[in-house]
């Protein structure tokens, strides 16, 4: 509740409930049970969550599986209100809801709008609506794009613009604002102790641009954006962490027979590096291009994005995906591939980074296949197969790792879906 | 046996011609447009323009969704049938960006609407259609 935008988002909506013409109440919902043949390590759809198929349990209900909650007010031509909670299984395994999007929406004039509060953080094709499976070709979004990246919401403004110039309609956005998301503790945290607090990942400064251009049954959609960002993570940071290490000068055991020095100043250090590599404010920048293609009786949609920033960053990547699907009545048969390569060096001549670079990869590349079956209004059932092959040295998709582990292998996901609107 | 089977042709086509209602998209004869390209009334229709062509602003009409004018209308102007027009208006409301248009039962009460404002736009049973209102687009 220390969000400043909270009281003033209670405040816009009170006021716009106080005279709102126009009440509608919706939702949407995955009932989902997935099985992944990796039995040493669990896989998740989201970097947020803490455990999933795999190690921890065979099938997992959670890993694809919420609840989402939607109240919209419209007050006259210029004003509206969209509160949406979502429930699904989170950081400390809580499937408690959090409110995904709060915001009012003013309209001041045709095709031109401005929103304030709790936004959608739309950085790729289908960000703002990833949790609604009813409204997405798959069981849950390509990972490659989707999962390492567990930002849904920028908490500040946004301007939006529509115009058409004949067939062609052009949609742009500008937002600014700053999200905060909790996390899982990493492996290190929960090596270094008993009931690790949680993780967290800060963005400040958040800034955007889109351009969409909709022409015929055609969509292309081009993203920037950057914010400052901090990762605080009690592994990470702690006293026995790496960076904490890296700017200790002092003497270190040796451990050695004499006549060698029990102790010697560390050979590891250099404050230098854990700055460079520790992620507090530093600048990170998403950009994403997608074309979409739907003519109807089928369907083909392609995104390529890259995350970069400040060279300090871990973990540079470009990810991306491609899916083609019929349309045959009820039925969708649809097949996907996806890639995510690392772009920042994995090796380091020091061997404390050597060490976190080790445990941090998270490159791969999969094909799926799936069906989707309309067989009742409101209502779809799917079921996907994903052939998942992790880069070598790289964890993929996986966490929790157990002994005997092995990275860069492949694995396969099998899932089924219900999917609802009401 | 000949007029029998004349009869039942007939009857027969009468049948499908009460079933086969033909579409038209109707704006108010105040609206100074006299006709849409298909792609305009289809970025009407799933809010993607939230104006005319002509800068006027622009607001579509739904009949429910059980009817068969409504089905018709979306399988020929965007060749989507209603679970893909559901999915659609799924991702569009619950990404807070736009909402499906307003519904009205019948085609003489989006005529009866349109007529009175040139924002209106709405898709009718050509029998339905008045001096009131111009047809703009028959998909």
């Amino acid at each position: 509740m220390h969000n400043p935008w909270v009281p003033l988002l209670t405040l816009s909506l009170a006021a716009t409930c106080a005279t709102a013409q126009e009440f509608k109440f919706s939702g949407f919902g995955t009932l989902a049970a997935t099985q992944s043949s990796e039995k040493k390590a669990d896989f998740i759809s989201n970097f947020a969550q803490p455990n999933g198929p795999g190690f921890t349990r065979s099938p997992d209900f959670g890993v694809d599986s919420r609840l989402g909650g939607q109240v919209d007010l419209k007050m006259g031509e210029q004003f509206s209100a969209v509160v949406q909670a979502v429930a699904e299984h989170r950081y400390d395994n809580h499937y408690l809801p959090y409110l995904n999007m709060a915001l009012v929406k003013w309209e001041f004039s045709p095709g031109f709008s401005f929103r304030l509060g709790r936004l959608p953080y739309s950085a790729y094709l289908i960000s703002d609506y990833q949790k609604v499976g009813y409204a997405t070709p798959w069981v849950r979004p390509p990972v490659e794009v989707y999962q390492f990246n567990p930002l849904t919401s920028v908490d500040g403004v946004d301007f939006g613009w529509r115009h058409s110039f004949g067939d062609l309609a052009l949609a742009g956005q500008f937002a600014y604002g700053k999200t905060t998301v909790k996390l899982a503790p990493s492996a290190l945290a929960v090596a270094a102790g008993p009931n690790p607090p949680d993780a967290e990942f800060k963005g400040e400064g958040f800034t955007s641009v889109s351009l969409a251009a909709f022409y015929g049954h055609s969509t292309f959609r081009a993203f920037h954006g950057q914010m400052k960002g901090t990762y605080n993570d009690a592994g990470f940071d702690g006293p026995s962490g790496p960076f904490t290490f890296l700017r200790y000068s002092g003497p270190v055991p040796t451990h050695l027979p004499p006549p060698y020095p029990p102790f010697v100043p560390n050979p590891a250090y250099n404050p230098g590096l854990a700055d460079q590599y520790q992620i507090k404010k530093d600048k990170v920048v998403y950009d994403s291009v997608a074309f979409q293609y739907d003519p109807g009786n089928w369907f083909f949609m392609i995104e390529e994005t890259k995350k970069s920033g400040d060279e300090d960053m871990l973990l540079h990547f470009t990810a991306g995906y491609a899916t083609l699907g019929l349309r045959l009545g009820n039925w969708t048969p649809y097949a996907t591939a996806g890639w995510k390569h690392t772009t920042s060096p994995l090796t380091s001549p020091n061997p404390v980074i050597q060490a976190v670079l080790a445990q941090v990869d998270h490159a791969q590349s999969s094909v799926s296949a799936g069906l989707r079956w309309d067989f009742a209004t409101n209502l779809a059932l799917k079921a996907q197969y994903d052939r998942v092959k992790n880069a070598t040295g790289s964890f993929g998709a996986l966490t929790n790792a157990q002994p005997g582990f092995k990275t860069g292998e492949s694995y396969n996901l099998s899932t089924i879906a219900l999917e609802f609107v009401f | 046996m000949k007029t029998m089977t004349a009869l039942a042709a007939f009857t027969l086509s009468l049948g499908l011609a009460l079933t086969a209602q033909a579409q038209v998209v109707i704006i108010s004869a105040k609206n100074p447009i006299s006709k849409l390209t298909k792609e305009q009334v289809s970025q009407i229709f799933l809010g993607q323009s939230k104006t005319f062509y002509t800068g006027g602003m622009a607001e579509p009409f739904d009949l429910a969704e059980a009817s068969d004018l409504r089905k018709g209308f979306y399988e020929k102007v965007l060749n989507k049938p209603p679970a893909q027009m559901k999915a659609y208006w799924a991702k569009m409301e619950f990404s807070g960006t736009a909402h499906p248009p307003k519904m009205l039962p019948t085609s003489a009460e989006v005529v009866m609407l349109v007529a009175e404002n040139p924002k209106y736009i709405g898709y009718v049973d050509a029998a339905a259609v008045n001096a009131s209102v111009k047809v703009v687009f028959t998909p």
